[in-house]
Formats: structure tokens, C-alpha cells, sequence
């Protein structure tokens, strides 16, 4: 069930009609049925998966919970005849069982969700190998199916253990209410990856029907159709000209290539940003407040700083899960001792600062597909973001000999400049059809620049998937996108804002902004209104 | 949520709801040959000022010349048609002409039933053609969506049971605006026909295209698309319950066209048919004539293509149709009625004039051609 489909939001309309009527101890219960209802849609066989995962997860959770109450009672029960030595052990010793019962676990999710996900793609990476080597030999692929959302529920699932594990707060209870939290229909399909503190305890609470929640959250919504069936669903024509094709074939110089990369860049940001923005939405009307996912990653200065605007819930999971476990583990503490020692306390702080970031971009880029180009991206993400920590001191200096004043508005715009370029070449690695075509259409991007098929002199512009009507509508979509993001860079809430504004303009607005999307929007039986891109992830 | 928060909530649903049926009338059924505008003047007309419709395809409003026959006779009948509706919406149809005037005669075209395949994805721009030229709010037209989907769903399993965009066009025509001749005027559907729904096709009104003569057998039969037999005898009961509730009267009629020997039979099965549940039907072909009509339509000059006739054969043949309805029904004379003077007087001359405009841009393209 598309969240663009009138079908969704019929669903939607009906369950928050049944939220709000039933007794608000029941709830939970409303949101259960209904994200099973929603997750029953996509496929009755995929419903398995998420019901082993749910009771996979919720009884490690207890297990772990039940081996720390026990010792915690054990510990209270010898009381003041414990030595503070003695208790230590005794934490210590129920903690590693802790960690191995969740280490056991987590191992078990990733490697269903390894498996269901990339075995395909593996067995035809080791097919291409043999190919390469012109070995007759092939190995058969399996019958899998890819259960909507598994990577979603799956990381999810792996945090709850993880906090559990790490005695963060206590495992929950009850498995309806669990199940909840692990088969949330509007984050199931695309996230945002939630946290049980923060999400699984919300939606055990009971909500008041509050209108600013359901005017709100369908304002995000709106917003959310906007950025998928305006902008992304319209510029990808562009994107998938551009990118379909070879590059050996010649096709197409570098300001083409540039035209379609800076259309998938929207296309891509439009799509998940604004799925994620209808998710969110939903999950307000409900009075449940999901995590950011997206703060306006066009004006990123640094590729660091992208990273904590883009797919936020997946950087904070990675920092939390991946980043920090890595920076302080063993090796690379030995390691991190070992330099410091032989090449002083920078080249010590480096290890960490460099370990880290590749394993998690590795992770990030795999989590995409294995496949060598997001594998190369997440390499290519971490090696600079390492590069730019190493580098500091070096930038430092620089800044400080050119006397150049960071805090201008012309340095600001250099950083986002620089950033959109790293970004673009990022982008390219992923679209190309190979890395082969993504080296060259890079290189091109630096070496052919037509300006008049940017600046649509020759008229060239309008044969890349979109008439001249279209573009008209892209440029003004976009224009509109970017002035709410400065707005909003500038501490602007819009929907605070349009709240105070006169009813008449209110409506008038809001009512123009819906016509807008019934009309420019790419949606509708003679339209192939592409799915989310992050749903596939 | 307080009760002013509530009601203010209904009152922008309320809103948002007739926005988006304003915009389904901009974006809907292509327009082309003025559908919307041929019902919008129907339905402005005051009550009681029609007294016969005729229903039908475009068998209908390239035949029919209403101005023509209001000038000749006083008499007030009006071309409601759309270009070969599917036979499932007839019913509709009526309902929807009888909901605007009591009119004395129904007079209903029998070429919707004359197909020989019941093409699903054929039907559907035609069923969408009739649909969008009601207003949206129209029951008829919601009870001919709902219609027209199961229909669909019965033909094709893999189509949407529920296809919102029969009763919102806007979902399936909002790209409309990207084509380079969309205008709004064009697609407003509150904008009244300049020729009392008469159609104009610009050339093809006045370019006569002579046409090959076909003989015609009165005994040779073929079978219906069983599809487009039942809805026929479908149609048939309700035009009887019709006349059990009402004393309206109906009269069957077939516009004279080129035809196949396979079309001629199917339409004489209709014809068959028709009498035998005991309705009339008017047709124009004769075994015994030279050009296998009964009535003085030359092949050479009055057909714009096979199926319909140009302007000069339309004029011969609403001067013959309305002597006929004169003689056998009894509809009035209504030029000094001022209801009716007020929406039928002149309509004429500014037909023969824009014949005349027609026909000028014709010789001036011959010459152009010639030179």
C-alpha cells in the first residue's frame, strides 16, 4: 500500500478515526491490528518474518532482563555481607553472560536480515567471478523473498537488545505492546528507525484527540506529497536519462551529467525526505511524535555535517550502535596506545577518529546493497570524512595564515559549495550504471562544461525527459523547496507561522498548496508514480 | 479538539471538497468536440421549453441541426449526445436528460449497440467522454462511474475494482496541463454551446468525401456482442418501465452511414429486436435505392467520412426528420414562445455564418493547394 495512494490514506483516515474512538486503553491495540492489517497488504508470507523477528526479540529482551533482575536480587538478598569486590564480580559475571545472550542475538537479526537481503547478491557476485575467471561453473540462486521493511524492523529490533543489554531500561512485557513498536505501519516501510524509550513508550500512551496534532501532521503530510509527486517523481525522468544508459555509448558531456545528477540529488532528497515527512505526519495525527529524519541537507557544510542531516535516525543509530562500541573497543584502544607511543598523541587520536567512520560508512554503504558501488560510496564517504578530522590542524592553519573569517556568509556559501560538489560525485558513484561509467561521467563533470544546455540556450535541456512546461514546474517546485529550507536555516517554524496568519490567507494557502498538488503532482492511472526509493533498502 | 475547532474542520473539508470538484472539471475527458458545453446548455435551459431529446453518438449531433429545425418548423429538439457512449450508460443518459426537462419524446440512437466487439479499454475513454460531460455532483453520473467500474472489474480482473478516477477525473487527466493546447476555457464546463449542440469540426463540417455504395440487404442478420445484447435488452425493459410510469413517448432511430455488410446485419438484427418488444425505429435504408438510402443523400457530397454526414447532408437530413416528427408526434410550435426565443432565436444565423466562415477558409486552402 503506496503512502502516495488513495488507498493509504482511506486506511489512514479509518484507523485515526478508530484511534481516537476507541477507549484510550485500547489504543495500542487499534495500532497493532492496523500496522498488521497494513503489513498483511504487502503479502501474507511476509508477515512470518516480522512475527519471528517480534518474538525472536522480545523474548531475548526478557531473557537478558531476567538474568540482571536475578543477580540484582542476589545481590540484594546477601545484602550487607556482599564485599564491594565481590559485587563487582557478580555484576561483572551476569554482564557477560548479558553480552554474549545479546552479541548471540544481534548476530541472529543481522544474519536473517544478511540473508534474505543480500544472499542473491552475493551468489552473483561469486557467478561474476567466476565469469571473470572463465570458470564453468555457477552457483544457483535461492528463492527468497525480501519482506517489506525487514531492514527497518530488523535495526530496530537490534537496538531494543542492544539497550537492554546494556541495561539502559528495562525489557518490555508485554508482547502485544512490543509488537507494536517492532510493526509500527508508518515507519515499518521506510523508518524512521525508532528507539523503544522514545517511540515504543509513546505508543503505549494514551493520546487526546488534539487538533493541532491532526492540523499538523496533515500539513506534513501535504508537505510529504509535495516534495514526492511534485518534485521527485518529476525530476527523476531526468535522473533516469541521464543515468540509464552507458557512458562509453557518448551520449551525454559533463553539464548533462551535472543536469542529472543535481536532479537525482532532489529526486532522491524529495522521495525519502518526503516519505519520511508523510510518516511522520501520519504518526502525528495520532499524537505520536517520531524522530527527525531530514534537516535540510542542501545546505550541509561539511560532508560530516550532511550526515547528521540525512537519514538522521540511521546516523544516530550507527553513532550509538556503531561508531562509539568501535571507537572504545579493545583494538583499536591497543592500537590508538600503540601509535601514540611511536608517532605521538595525534597520530594516537587519529586511529579512532579513522577506524570508526569506516567501519560504520562501510556498513551505511552495504546496508544499501552489496553491490561494489555502494560499497565504494561508503568507502568514499568515510575517507573523506576521516581525511577532513585528520586534516584539521592543517585547515586550522590555513584559515589562519589567509585570514579568512569563517563566520561570514561567503565562507558559509564556499562550505555548502564545496559539500553539493563531494555530495554530487557521491551520487554519481551510486547512479552510474557501473563504477566504470562513474569514473568517466565524473571526470566529464570537470572536463566538458556546455553552458548554454544549462542555461537552456540551445534548447537541448528540454530533451532530458521533461518538456519545457515541466521544467518551469521544477524550477518553481525546487525555488519553493529551497525558500522554506532558508527559512527554515533561519529558525523559522512554518507551520508555528501559518498558524498565526488570518484564517482567510491560512486556508487560502493551504487550499492553493492542495490544488497545486492534485495538478502538478505525478500520480494517477496514466502516470507510473514510482515507489519510494528506501523502501527497497 | 473544541467545537469550534470542529466545525472549522468541516467547513475546510467542505471546502477542500468543492475545490477539488472545480477541479475536476478543468481537468477531465478531453473536450474536443464540446461535450461538456452540449450538456451545460441543456441543463440551463428553462423547464419546459425542450420537448424532444435526442440521445445518442455522434450519429446524432453531426445528423441533427436543432436551430435549423426550430427556424423550419418551431420545433424544440434537442441533440443530447456523446460520441459513442458504451450501451451500459444509455439508461443514464435518459435518467440525466429527464432530470432538466419533461420532455414529450425520447428519441434515442441505436448506434451504441451497433458495435461488433465491446472493447474494454475503447469503452472506457467513451464511457469517460459521457461521464465527465455531467456535472460531478450528478447522481446519474456517480451511479454510471460505479456502473462502468464493475463492468471493468467483470471484463478485466487485473483493473482497480474501486478506480477512484471515474468519479474524480482529475486523478487520471491532471496532466493536462502540460499539453501545449490546454486551456481552461476550453475545459470549463459552465460555458453554454454556441450551436444548440450542434457539431462542428471545423473542415470536416463542410468537406464533402465521396463515398463507395454498399448494398444493402434487409433480410441479412448477424448476431449481437452477447455483452452489448444484454445491456440492449436491459435497456429495452427500463425505456418499458419508463412508459409504464410515464406517458412519455420513444421513438428508435438509426442515422443513415456508409456500412459493411457485417454492420448493416447487426443493425437490422437491432431493428428486428426493436420491433419485435414493440417499439418503433426510423432508418433510412432502402434495398431498391441506388445509393441504398431512402431519403436524397448524395454519396459525393453530403458525407464527411462514412459514418457521418457533412454539414450539407445534415441540413437535408433534419429537414426530413423533422416533417416526420411533425406528422407523427405532437410537438409544438414554440417560436413565439419567449422562454424559447430567448435561447433559440438567431442561433441559426450565426450557424449559417460560421458555415460561411467555413467554407471561405475551405475555397482559400483549395486555392492555396491548387496554386
Amino acid at each position: 500500500m503506496p503512502f502516495t495512494s488513495f488507498r493509504f490514506f482511506f486506511f489512514l483516515a479509518f484507523v485515526i478515526f478508530a484511534y481516537y474512538v476507541v477507549p484510550k486503553k485500547f489504543q495500542w491495540f487499534v495500532l497493532l491490528v492496523s500496522s498488521y492489517a497494513f503489513y498483511l497488504y504487502s503479502g501474507v508470507e511476509n508477515v512470518f518474518f516480522i512475527v519471528a523477528t517480534t518474538l525472536f526479540t522480545y523474548f531475548s529482551g526478557l531473557l537478558m532482563q531476567s538474568m540482571r533482575n536475578k543477580n540484582q536480587k542476589k545481590i540484594e538478598a546477601l545484602g550487607e555481607d556482599l564485599t564491594v569486590d565481590k559485587k563487582r564480580e557478580l555484576k561483572k559475571e551476569v554482564a557477560k553472560k548479558i553480552h554474549t545472550v545479546q552479541v548471540i542475538t544481534v548476530l541472529i537479526n543481522l544474519g536473517t536480515l544478511a540473508s534474505l537481503k543480500y544472499l542473491n547478491l552475493l551468489l552473483g557476485s561469486v557467478n561474476d567471478m567466476f565469469m571473470l575467471f572463465r570458470w564453468d561453473a555457477s552457483v544457483p540462486f535461492v528463492n527468497l523473498i525480501v519482506p517489506l521493511g525487514l531492514s527497518y524492523y530488523t535495526f530496530n529490533s537490534i537496538g531494543y537488545l542492544i539497550d537492554i543489554g546494556r541495561g539502559k531500561y528495562a525489557a518490555e512485557k508485554h508482547l502485544g505492546k512490543f509488537a507494536l513498536f517492532v510493526s509500527f505501519f508508518p515507519s515499518v516501510v521506510q523508518g524512521p528507525l525508532n528507539r523503544f524509550a522514545d517511540v515504543g513508550i509513546q505508543l503505549q500512551q494514551p493520546h487526546k484527540l488534539e487538533y493541532d496534532n491532526l492540523k499538523n501532521g496533515a500539513l506534513l503530510i501535504l508537505w510529504g506529497l509535495f516534495k514526492k509527486l511534485v518534485i521527485a517523481d518529476r525530476v527523476s525522468a531526468i535522473a533516469s536519462t541521464v543515468f540509464s544508459s552507458s557512458f562509453a555509448a557518448g551520449e551525454y558531456n559533463g553539464s548533462q551529467i551535472l543536469f542529472g545528477v543535481i536532479a537525482y540529488s532532489f529526486q532522491i532528497y524529495g522521495d525519502f525526505s518526503g516519505g519520511t515527512d508523510i510518516t511522520r505526519g501520519a504518526a502525528q495525527m495520532m499524537g505520536i511524535e517520531l524522530p527527525l529524519n531530514f534537516e535540510r541537507p542542501f545546505f550541509s557544510t561539511s560532508l560530516g555535517d550532511f550526515w547528521k542531516r540525512w537519514h538522521m535516525s540511521l546516523g544516530a543509530w550507527m553513532r550509538e550502535y556503531v561508531f562509539y562500541p568501535v571507537m572504545l573497543c579493545r583494538p583499536v584502544s591497543n592500537l590508538s596506545k600503540k601509535m601514540r607511543k611511536k608517532h605521538g598523541s595525534y597520530a594516537g587520536k587519529m586511529v579512532p577518529s579513522v577506524a570508526a567512520p569506516m567501519v560504520v560508512f562501510f556498513l551505511i554503504g552495504i546496508w544499501h546493497g552489496v553491490t561494489s558501488q555502494y560499497v565504494v560510496n561508503g568507502l568514499y564517504n568515510a575517507t573523506l570524512i576521516s581525511a577532513s578530522v585528520a586534516m584539521v590542524p592543517v585547515y586550522n592553519k590555513l584559515i589562519e595564515k589567509l585570514h579568512i573569517n569563517t563566520e561570514a556568509f561567503s565562507y558559509r556559501v564556499f562550505q555548502i559549495l564545496r559539500t553539493t560538489v563531494l555530495l554530487f560525485i557521491s551520487r554519481i558513484i551510486v547512479k552510474a550504471p557501473s563504477l566504470h561509467d562513474a569514473g568517466l561521467m565524473i571526470k566529464a563533470l570537470f572536463t566538458s562544461v556546455d553552458f548554454d544546455f544549462l542555461l537552456g540556450f540551445n534548447g537541448e535541456i528540454y530533451k532530458m525527459g521533461v518538456s519545457q512546461k515541466e521544467m518551469s514546474l521544477i524550477i518553481f517546485s525546487v525555488l519553493i523547496l529551497l525558500v522554506v529550507g532558508v527559512l527554515q536555516e533561519n529558525g523559522m517554524k512554518i507551520r508555528e507561522t501559518l498558524a498565526k496568519q488570518n484564517i482567510v490567507f491560512r486556508w487560502a494557502l493551504v487550499l492553493a498548496f492542495v490544488a497545486f498538488i492534485l495538478i502538478f503532482g505525478v500520480y494517477g492511472p496514466d502516470y507510473n508514480s514510482s515507489s519510494f526509493i528506501y523502501g527497497n533498502f | 479538539m473544541t467545537k469550534k475547532q470542529f466545525i472549522r474542520s468541516i467547513a475546510f473539508f467542505m471546502a477542500v471538497a468543492v475545490m477539488v470538484l472545480a477541479l475536476c472539471d478543468l481537468f477531465d475527458m478531453d473536450n474536443t468536440y464540446n461535450y461538456n458545453q452540449r450538456y451545460c446548455t441543456y441543463r440551463n435551459f428553462p423547464k419546459d421549453t425542450v420537448d424532444a431529446v435526442i440521445l445518442g453518438t455522434s450519429g446524432v449531433d453531426r445528423y441533427w441541426i436543432p436551430s435549423q429545425a426550430y427556424e423550419e418548423y418551431g420545433i424544440t429538439v434537442y441533440p443530447l449526445s456523446t460520441d459513442a457512449f458504451p450501451a451500459w450508460l444509455y439508461k443514464y443518459a435518459v435518467d440525466e436528460a429527464l432530470r432538466f426537462q419533461d420532455v414529450d419524446l425520447l428519441i434515442l440512437d441505436i448506434r451504441p449497440f451497433t458495435l461488433e466487439e465491446c472493447n474494454i479499454n475503447d469503452m472506457d475513454i467513451r464511457a469517460r467522454r459521457f461521464l465527465d460531460a455531467l456535472t460531478p455532483f450528478s447522481i446519474n453520473r456517480i451511479k454510471g462511474c460505479f456502473e462502468t467500474m464493475k463492468i471493468r472489474d467483470d471484463v478485466d480482473k487485473s483493473a482497480s475494482r474501486l478506480d477512484l478516477s471515474y468519479l474524480f477525473p482529475i486523478i487520471k487527466f491532471h496532466g493536462k496541463w502540460a499539453d501545449d493546447d490546454y486551456s481552461i476555457a476550453n475545459n470549463w464546463s459552465s460555458v453554454p454551446h454556441e450551436y444548440l449542440g450542434y457539431n462542428i469540426i471545423d473542415n470536416a463540417t463542410v468537406r464533402p468525401r465521396p463515398q463507395e455504395i454498399y448494398p444493402y440487404d434487409a433480410d441479412y442478420y448477424v448476431d449481437l456482442n452477447p455483452y452489448i445484447e444484454t445491456y440492449f435488452y436491459e435497456f429495452l425493459d427500463y425505456i418499458k418501465e419508463l412508459q409504464a410510469s410515464s406517458d412519455i413517448e420513444v421513438l428508435f432511430i438509426d442515422t443513415p452511414q456508409v456500412r459493411l455488410d457485417v454492420e448493416m446485419g447487426i443493425s437490422n438484427k437491432i431493428y428486428k429486436i426493436i420491433e419485435e418488444e414493440g417499439f418503433e425505429c426510423v432508418h433510412y435504408y432502402d434495398e431498391n435505392s441506388e445509393t441504398t438510402f431512402s431519403i436524397d443523400l448524395d454519396l459525393n457530397t453530403d458525407f464527411y467520412n462514412e459514418g457521418h454526414t457533412n454539414f450539407y447532408g445534415g441540413q437535408k437530413f433534419t429537414t426530413i426528420f423533422s416533417k416526420y416528427l411533425i406528422d407523427n408526434y405532437d410537438l409544438k410550435d414554440r417560436r413565439d414562445d419567449p422562454k424559447v426565443q430567448k435561447h433559440w432565436d438567431g442561433v441559426h444565423d450565426k450557424l449559417l455564418n460560421k458555415i460561411a466562415e467555413l467554407e471561405e477558409a475551405r475555397k482559400n486552402k483549395l486555392d492555396a493547394a491548387k496554386s
